[in-house]
């Protein structure tokens, strides 16, 4: 019916069908060229940088987006190229910095992030662990201390730490931190109250970083009870562990002041 | 009663005198403009009933042939004030098509905002180093300010109903200027939730509205 429609000149097969195939021809061709070009692209260096690039930055920005008290360590595969994460920027490139493809991401000024870069063909290694995010292998859990504008006066006495006494008072001599340092396995006791909260967390988050394998646990002080922020440390060495306090209550008291 | 009154010449046709008792000249006894009134006015069978065909190959465009030089410049030029352009249209199209697909596809505006709705909750949850994240709880939303880098992106948090409504902007210039364009030139994506908010001794339920602005593509 159609072929035979074909010779009949004036039908309307003849007027309609051959324009549709010509048409359909010519929008087959477009298509193929289309498709060819966004396979090179597709396929193209740039655009897997790029692609890298996003992706790497978004992941950053994923690791922000995890609750605070969380610490983790992920691992994220980049492929052939490597990379810098600087501020707020991921690059990935080949061979120099100049010739990669950037992305941006969101910094948070609640934390520290730790710059640094991967090499091609090893994955990128994200860590958060208090208030550090970064590139590395840290896993390890600590304390999220939220920025604080509270000040202390306390005055921390040195030589209390290592006698038992009271290791800080307030400006008026009353007794503001108190304290044990025993041998044992290294576990951390800190009873606060809650205006005490920032200065406990500093000071915690410091002896985590410095003594090994140090688990924690911040309990609350009943606002009657004095002094409102007690200490009970065991460590195996003690006497290593009291100078590890003074630089925490040393270091507590001042970041907690200039935040 | 219309009388038509003209002045008879050596150049009009039967039919134009009388068209009722003339026969149609044939276009090849026919002066260039009269074919082409010829072709206009009585046209073929075919672009009667489909005048489209004139448009599907060139020859069917312009298709009064004519004896007369000028005639064909004219159909040439027109021809080819359809066809450069068309043809500009088309490559530029392929040229530009492929590239605006690819770079869609490496605009993650969406996963984006949905990261920073994510983000921006946390930091508005309140938090102690004693209890840790508490989820559900309203903390400080002066928290949420965050460094924004080169990135046109631009938020704000609204906490609580219209008659004590507490806000923080972030990115305030590019919020001021892109809310009223949206969603023609911007992304707009609002995420609205309910917390707990603890005021002295009192508890009460509040309204949290999370409102981000992105343009439709980073540069």
């Amino acid at each position: 019916m159609l072929f035979r429609s074909l010779n009949k000149k004036g039908s309307t097969e003849d007027i309609v069908l051959h324009p549709l195939f010509v048409i359909g021809v010519a929008i087959g061709i477009v298509l193929l060229v289309l498709l060819q070009s966004v396979y090179k692209i597709g396929s193209s260096e740039e655009f897997e940088k790029r692609f890298v690039a996003t992706d790497a930055a978004l992941f950053v920005d994923s690791v922000y987006a995890v609750r605070p008290d969380v610490a983790l360590l992920v691992e994220y595969p980049t492929g052939k190229f490597q990379g810098i994460v600087s501020a707020n920027k991921v690059t990935a490139f080949s061979k120099t910095k100049e010739d990669g493809q950037s992305f941006f991401f969101t910094e948070d000024s609640a934390y520290t992030f730790h710059y640094g870069s991967w090499l091609a063909g090893k994955p990128l290694n994200l860590y958060k662990s208090g208030n550090d995010i970064g590139l590395g292998d840290i896993l390890r859990l600590k304390p999220y201390c939220p920025p604080s504008t509270k000040t202390y006066d306390f005055v921390i006495n040195e030589f209390a730490v290592r006698t038992g006494e009271d290791w800080a008072s307030d400006r008026n001599g009353k007794p503001a931190i108190k304290g044990t340092i025993t041998q044992g396995k290294p576990v951390l006791k800190i009873f606060t109250s809650k205006e005490n909260e920032p200065l406990a967390c500093q000071v915690t988050q410091s002896l985590v970083e410095q003594i090994p394998e140090l688990n924690f646990v911040i309990l609350p002080l009943d606002q009657k009870q004095e002094p409102t922020l007690s200490i009970e440390l065991t460590a195996s060495n003690p006497v290593l562990a009291q100078s590890y306090v003074y630089t925490a209550l040393s270091r507590g008291l001042h970041d907690v002041s200039i935040s | 009663m219309f009388t038509l009154h003209y002045q008879e010449d050596s150049t009009m046709f039967p039919f134009h005198k009388n068209p009722s008792k003339a026969s149609y000249p044939a276009l090849k006894d026919v002066a260039c403009s009269d074919a082409f009134t010829h072709r206009r006015i009585f046209g073929t069978r075919k672009s009667r009933k489909y005048p489209f065909i004139r448009w599907l190959k060139p020859s069917g465009f312009l298709d009064f042939r004519c004896n007369t030089k000028g005639t064909w410049v004219l159909a040439d030029a027109l021809y080819w004030f359809f066809y450069i352009p068309l043809t500009a249209l088309i490559v530029i199209a392929l040229v530009t098509i492929p590239t605006s697909i690819l770079r869609a596809t490496v605009q993650p505006v969406e996963l984006d905002a949905s990261i920073m709705g994510e983000r921006l909750a946390q930091k508005i949850t309140a938090y102690s180093p004693v209890l840790g994240a508490q989820s559900g709880r309203l903390g400080d939303i002066t928290a949420a300010n965050l460094a924004l880098s080169e990135k046109r992106h631009a938020y704000r948090i609204t906490v609580g109903d219209k008659s004590a409504e507490q806000s923080v902007v972030g990115n305030q210039d590019f919020y001021d200027e892109a809310i009223p364009l949206t969603p023609i030139k911007h992304k707009r994506f609002t995420f609205t939730t309910t917390m707990i908010q603890k005021k002295s001794t009192e508890e009460r339920i509040v309204p949290v509205t999370i409102d981000q602005v992105y343009p439709e593509r980073y540069g």
